[in-house]
């Protein structure tokens, strides 16, 4: 089995929960928890490490096995039920993901290019990554990740000219309410991170490493929240598609710098495309461990072609991938919570007879 | 028109498996049914996209499907 390091787990969990996030929920959670938008990541967090908590117990269980395995080897039957609903989730993701990032980069770099171009292009390139396995996935986060970390963090001293701190008062405005509703918005996000058991044995996945990649995802994403709002204010903010990419535009190194918003993207999008590889990966991994003999290396491809074929299948335009957001998180919570606390009585310990 | 679409889909069906026959030769017979099924599905949908203007949307039944457990519609 390939080995990655604790490290790079923490790293490849920030980024699932980091990557996607930022160009699909934002404005539709500032839209509804409006200056208090910032509090709706805190809330997902806390039922996203209630679920991480439940498969940490599960996964000491089984130190030298990754989930599907787990589940697999005891339950021959439902364990492989169980895996196609994970399969199932994370096809899906790889899908929306394809699809959210060609939207993107129609909309805000490449208008006059044709989408299936975009799309044959982003594709390869994560069928190439995905391709090398879980350890080019991890290194490849480790290099890409912490740039990306880095400039989120700098971003406050080009912007901080720019803040109103006005827009970010008064908090529970409308109570508690509209923070709770924007975070149903980001908890399917935030919950992606469950993906981590998935590809690391029960020895690499600990309760300790996976919270540090979700606080470490949150922390950014709460970063470029509380900006957003700073800068943009909640009513312009709510009315754009991708309110994280507006505000990168308002930074403005010096006068000859004006586009500095494309190194930027420039920066993200290597990442964005290394979670997508994570999806394509989950989701072959999954096939490997539910069909006897399937090889990953070998299925990679047809996977990735046909979540390409789907990805323009399943999503007509932007507005409907947006739609999506407010129904999705039924669907995601059952995957994210409802399925790990059913595996945590499902794979209970065996009793030995020295234990009777 | 119709023959343009089928070949186009074929075409780009057929440079996918000339660049995966050597390791397809090497694979497992259930590795190879799987891409085979796979990139036969996904060719279907191509041409589905490509013949029809408006067709229907998993994204759409999924919403309909999980509209009634929206607790903030």
């Amino acid at each position: 089995m390939e080995r990655i390091s604790s490290r790079q787990l923490n790293l490849i969990g920030a980024a699932y929960i980091l990557d996607a996030t930022l160009i699909s929920v934002p404005s539709q959670m500032i839209d509804v928890a409006k200056q208090d938008a910032w509090l709706s990541y805190l809330y997902a967090s806390v039922v996203v490490c209630f679920s991480i908590w439940i498969l940490s117990k599960v996964m000491k269980r089984f130190p030298q096995q990754d989930l599907y395995q787990a589940m697999i080897n005891r339950h021959a039957v439902l364990g492989r039920v169980l895996s196609s609903c994970f399969i199932l989730f994370y096809f899906i993701v790889l899908a929306r993901d394809i699809r959210m990032l060609v939207n993107f980069t129609n909309i805000s770099l490449l208008p006059d290019t044709p989408l299936i171009v975009t799309g044959v292009m982003i594709t390869l390139t994560v069928i190439l990554i995905a391709k090398g396995g879980v350890e080019i996935l991890g290194r490849m986060t480790e290099n890409f990740f912490p740039v990306l970390i880095v400039v989120a963090l700098i971003l406050p001293v080009f912007l901080f000219t720019s803040y109103r701190w006005e827009y970010l008062l008064p908090v529970f405005e409308h109570g508690i309410t509209p923070s709770l509703q924007g975070s149903w918005f980001a908890v399917a996000y935030v919950g992606e991170i469950v993906a981590l058991p998935l590809i690391a044995s029960g020895r690499t996945f600990t309760f300790r490493n996976a919270v540090y990649g979700l606080v470490i995802g949150v922390m950014i994403l709460e970063v470029l929240a509380v900006q957003t709002i700073l800068v943009l204010d909640t009513n312009l903010a709510a009315r754009m598609i991708y309110p994280s990419y507006e505000l990168v535009r308002q930074v403005r190194a010096t006068d000859f710098l004006d586009r500095f918003d494309l190194p930027l993207v420039a920066i993200w999008l290597p990442t964005m495309l290394v979670k997508i590889a994570y999806s394509l990966h989950v989701v072959c991994h999954g096939l490997v461990r539910t069909i006897p003999k399937a090889q990953s290396q070998v299925i990679v491809v047809p996977v990735g072609v046909f979540a390409l074929a789907c990805a323009f299948w399943f999503f007509e335009s932007p507005v409907q991938l947006m739609h999506l957001n407010r129904t999705w998180p039924v669907f995601a919570l059952c995957v994210e919570v409802a399925i790990p606390v059913l595996l945590f009585l499902l794979l209970k310990p065996r009793k030995t007879l020295s234990a009777r | 028109m119709m023959i343009g679409m089928v070949a186009q889909v074929l075409g780009a069906l057929a440079v996918v498996l000339l660049l995966q026959w050597r390791s397809l030769r090497r694979a497992s017979a259930v590795s190879r049914w799987i891409s085979f099924v796979l990139l036969g599905a996904s060719g279907v949908v191509w041409f589905f996209l490509m013949q029809h203007l408006h067709v229907s949307r998993p994204a759409v039944w999924l919403e309909q499907l999980l509209e009634p457990f929206d607790p903030i519609q």
